[in-house]
């Protein structure tokens, strides 16, 4: 019968082209001299920015012939990507890291490259020291800094000239924030003062905290009753689930869903508490829009947290002296210039990416008027469990957005949850 | 016994049985495939669960340390259970109803039939990043098309995805959407069923109801065996929507058991006691599966089983 | 059927079959649509309330500008590789130990197929690792061997499937067969094959999709951009973080991914519904 013989047919065929030829159809490399290395290099980057990457990649590869750079683009994949391939022992020679308390073991520690060499020394001079710290993780340098923001306000100018409001200006406070936003909200034709996110990142919000004179863990990284549920925390936490019930700001989904950063660029709210990664997103809508320093807490001094990323390379490559050099071009003021959708790390880059002087450029300046107030050290750095207890605190603000608890009993909850995770 | 020999060939005499280690060499693929590629990963699942395993960096031995730190020091765990049991007491029933409906539906002929058939299909065509998306949106409390289309009608929706009390309904309507797989098989089941059964109970003047109960069900009865342990499977191990779509949240109204797993194996980056975790779920799939499959003999009606046991 | 009934309600049942046939459609159609629209709208009308449910210029130059931004020809051709090899393979290596699990009795039998059952209930993540370092060791990181040789070892979803049509259907063409001196390959692949023919078309398509929708497997597994799949593609358009999601690129891109499917689909579903008439029962 036709439909067996065409079955057996095609079962022969797959069985043997499975098992005679090679399946790989990886793109044969081009032939090259014995000595040609070739980099994986690993980056969580899409759309734009990815693109300036490969731009910066083709730029070292031309000034080295010897090295090819394989750049993988795992997008949101890329957390899981890492941890299969750094716990089976297969890392990139070179990739995109921010969590150095759980991946210190399986990265190269810079501090004794960087002594040996006199111009990387200066180099590495170049930082913002502040910035550079967040690449340290017990003392150890593990990554050179590529990118940072700091948390802003952005604020839609259109919306405030319509309600006849002031711009924000830096020193402003709380106060005039929870203002604003009872002034611009209107629930009825779906604008709000400012949106909020449902489940917030409490490594970002420790800026409020901090604002506030609290902090989620002691200094010494050990103790979470008494610092956590302090009732600073708690006051910070209950004025923002304050303006959520005033309904002078909404919660947005946050997760994939209609985020924050999208209800402002859909014009929708007229104040957001973010970092840099919306600017492209709101440049692109042509929302008319400012950036602002944090509000303060009224008598207290505005502090602010830092989130960047590094370039580090892993312990386990095998072309270590490459990986270096990549590292090194990327961090440079050179790698600094070609990647416009990153905030320059270095002073030097930052007075003239391109002919523009980021410091004094009204869309750039808030982001590094707020780095001097950038003095504490983020809970995640002292925290060993910081993934666990990450969580946990989310939950505890989440609960109190939500109206379910207030802040001071969910902190309260969540102090006792994580009390586990601290050795 | 039968011992009447047919003229052919001498094995006829042996026709009940075809030599002893028939079934054994056509099981024999499947069995090789699990040597080597799964029971490896699995037992070394297994033995890290008695270690604290981070992703990178030492591992200690600690006995049954995990197993007990689950059930009497982490309330996330009977967390993610409660919800999870929850999901699939209200997924798995409606899945099962609604599947076959659907299926009955397509089963009857229709002008455009094939057309239908595609479309009630087509949800599992898509997965992934980009179709959790779209649910956000259409879910979404203020912005969303769902609670849109909802006032055109005077209703004003809740939020879906942040009020504890509706997020799992939204994802049990995003999970009910994507499972065209059960319909299918329920498909092919019902036109497995020989016409002339239909016929003859035509003939004997049952109606409609009598004819379903006492012909359809009992005859895709394995069918629906298949299909309410494959939901029971499938509700446990519901990540990706979780994931995406809420991240366990709203305060961990969605906080699925994978997603616990999932999370205790990227973010906690403890690889030992996610697969103590994940050890404990196999374990409690499997005690409903048996539930399940010892009920079977019951009303389970397997036409051509080779019987004796 | 027998019974006659009235035309008047004959024709009142047909309406309403067509009346849920159309709802249900539309409910099943909705987030493509969603898809669709948002995918060829222009930028500015993607995020707006009211919701815009019809554009008011369709680009279609979204689409080729999403698939001109990465490889998108070569992962097409290396998920075409992966899911045509996995389904040939599937319905094969399931079929067989299928046939061995339903019609026989064999020592173990048993044991084993509850081995079968809870093999489909173990979760990925705690097995992700030791497999990469398993394919490691074969040298098969970062080639598409991992997403295609393991199918030639049938899948015990499939296997249960198969496991259960075949127990559902009699015996007495196999018995013939036996009488006529058949051995159990024959019996396999002249009866059995053809009264599978339903099952094995809807474990092809399941194959397929599986394979085609596969994200986490070629993520994993595939390092290098010329051997990725479209779903890993489709990735590069979803960031880490916030502002990062180029949302028509990805609703684009995953459309199209979506047609290879579509049509393999349409095709099959004709052989799935043709039931008892080909399959000579009586």
């Amino acid at each position: 019968m036709k439909v067996h013989k065409s079955l057996r047919v095609s079962a022969a065929l797959a069985v043997a082209a499975a098992v005679m030829a090679p399946i790989s159809t990886a793109v044969p490399r081009p032939a090259h001299a014995a000595s040609t290395v070739t980099l994986r290099f690993a980056t969580w980057d899409t759309g734009n920015l990815l693109a300036f990457e490969k731009q910066l990649t083709s730029q070292f590869e031309k000034a080295n012939p010897s090295i090819q750079v394989q750049v993988e683009a795992y997008g949101s994949g890329f957390d899981e990507k890492m941890a299969a391939a750094f716990g089976a022992g297969d890392p990139p020679d070179v990739e995109y890291m921010w969590n150095f308390p759980a991946y210190a073991p399986g990265l190269q520690p810079l501090d004794s490259l960087i002594a040996k060499d006199a111009s990387v020394r200066s180099l590495v001079r170049q930082f913002y020291p502040a910035i550079l710290n967040y690449n340290r993780f017990q003392g150890k340098l593990y990554a050179l800094p590529i990118g940072f923001t700091t948390q802003v306000i952005f604020y839609n100018k259109t919306l405030f000239r319509a309600a006849h409001l002031a711009f924000p200006k830096n020193g402003w406070t709380w106060n005039d924030f929870a203002r604003d936003a009872r002034l611009l909200s209107h629930p009825g034709a779906k604008q709000f003062g400012c949106a909020l996110p449902t489940q917030p990142d409490p490594y970002d919000w420790e800026s409020l905290i901090w604002s506030n004179g609290g902090s989620w863990v002691s200094p010494n990284g050990k103790v979470l009753k008494g610092y956590l549920n302090s009732a600073q925390n708690a006051q910070a936490l209950d004025m923002m689930g304050g303006l959520i019930h005033s309904k002078a700001c909404t919660l947005a989904g946050g997760n994939n869903q209609l985020a924050p950063n999208d209800l402002f660029a859909a014009g929708k709210v007229a104040l957001e508490y973010d970092g840099d990664w919306p600017l492209a997103q709101y440049q692109a809508a042509k929302i008319d829009f400012g950036v602002v320093g944090l509000p303060a807490f009224p008598g207290k001094p505005v502090r602010d947290v830092i989130d960047q990323s590094g370039i580090a390379i892993s312990r386990a490559s095998h072309n270590q002296a490459a990986a270096w050099k990549f590292a090194l071009f990327y961090a440079s003021a050179q790698g600094q210039a070609v990647r416009l959708g990153d905030l320059p790390v270095s002073p030097s880059v930052a007075v003239n990416r391109n002919g523009l002087n980021l410091l004094s450029s009204p869309t750039y300046k808030a982001f590094y008027d707020m780095v001097p107030s950038c003095v504490n050290t983020p809970a995640s750095s002292l925290i060993t469990n910081w993934g666990k207890v990450d969580s946990n605190i989310q939950n505890a603000i989440s609960s109190v957005l939500l109206g379910q608890a207030n802040a001071q009993s969910a902190l309260n909850d969540a102090v006792s949850v994580s009390q586990r995770y601290m050795q | 016994m039968n011992m009447a020999v047919s003229s052919m060939r001498p094995r006829a005499a042996r026709r009940l049985r075809w030599g002893r280690l028939t079934p054994y060499w056509f099981v024999l693929p499947w069995v090789v495939g699990l040597a080597v590629f799964t029971l490896g990963p699995l037992l070394f699942s297994l033995v890290i669960s008695f270690f604290d395993w981070p992703i990178i960096g030492a591992h200690h031995f600690i006995g049954f340390d995990n197993y007990s730190t689950m059930f009497t020091n982490d309330p996330l765990f009977w967390q993610a259970l409660g919800v999870t049991f929850k999901f699939a007491a209200i997924f798995v029933p409606l899945n099962l109803v609604s599947a076959l409906l659907l299926a009955m539906l397509l089963s009857r002929p229709a002008r455009g039939l094939s057309i239908y058939r595609t479309l009630f299909y087509l949800p599992a065509v898509v997965s992934g990043v980009a179709l959790a998306l779209v649910w956000g949106w259409v879910f979404d409390g203020q912005y969303g098309l769902l609670n849109y289309l909802l006032s055109l009608v005077g209703i004003s929706g809740p939020d879906w995805l942040n009020d504890p009390h509706w997020t799992l309904l939204a994802m049990v309507i995003a999970s009910l959407w994507s499972q065209g797989a059960a319909m299918l098989i329920f498909l092919a089941a019902l036109k497995n069923i020989p016409v002339e059964l239909y016929e003859a109970a035509g003939i004997d003047g049952a109606g409609r109801l009598m004819t379903f109960l006492r012909i359809t069900i009992p005859m895709i009865s394995p069918t629906i065996l298949f299909n309410l342990i494959t939901s029971i499977i499938a509700a446990f191990q519901t990540l990706t929507l979780a994931l995406v779509m809420t991240n366990g949240g709203p305060v961990r109204a969605t906080y699925f058991y994978a997603l616990y797993v999932y999370q205790n194996a990227f973010q906690g980056f403890q690889m030992g006691y996610a697969s103590a975790n994940a050890w404990i779920m196999f374990l409690i799939i499997i005690a409903l599966t048996l539930i399940v499959f010892k009920s079977s003999p019951r009303w389970v009606y397997y036409e051509g089983d080779v019987r004796g046991n | 059927m027998a019974v006659t009934r009235q035309p008047v309600q004959l024709r009142a049942r047909r309406l309403g079959r067509h009346a849920l046939l159309i709802l249900c459609s539309l409910f099943f159609l909705g987030p493509f649509f969603w898809m669709l629209t948002t995918a060829l709208k222009p930028a500015r009308e993607v995020l707006v309330y009211p919701p815009i449910l019809i554009p008011s210029s369709l680009h279609f130059e979204n689409f080729s500008a999403a698939w001109n931004a990465a490889a998108f020809g070569t992962y097409l051709k290396n998920s075409l590789t992966v899911a045509g090899l996995d389904t040939v393979a599937q319905i094969i290596s399931s079929a067989l130990v299928a046939y061995g699990f339903a019609r026989f009795r064999f020592r173990g039998r048993d044991a084993l197929f509850a081995i079968l059952l809870a093999s489909m209930m173990i979760p990925w993540d705690v097995t992700m690792i030791p497999r990469y370092i398993e394919f490691k060791a074969f040298g098969w990181i970062d080639t598409l061997k991992p997403l295609i040789v393991p199918n030639f070892f049938g899948g015990p979803f499939f296997i249960f499937l198969l496991r259960q049509f075949l127990l559902g259907v009699p015996r007495e063409l196999d018995e013939a067969a036996r009488i006529d001196g058949a051995n159990a390959l024959t019996t396999f692949l002249l009866v059995i094959v053809p009264l599978l023919r339903p099952a094995l078309i809807v474990v092809g398509v399941f194959e397929f999709f599986d394979a085609w929708n596969d994200y986490l497997g070629p993520l994993i597994f595939l390092n290098s951009d010329a051997n990725y799949t479209l779903m890993l593609g489709i990735a590069q358009f979803h960031g880490m973080f916030t502002g990062q999601t180029n949302v028509q690129p990805l609703m684009a891109v995953t459309l199209i991914a979506c047609i290879p499917p579509l049509i393999g689909f349409f095709l099959a579903q004709r052989h799935i519904t043709q039931g008892i008439a080909t399959t000579g029962i009586k």
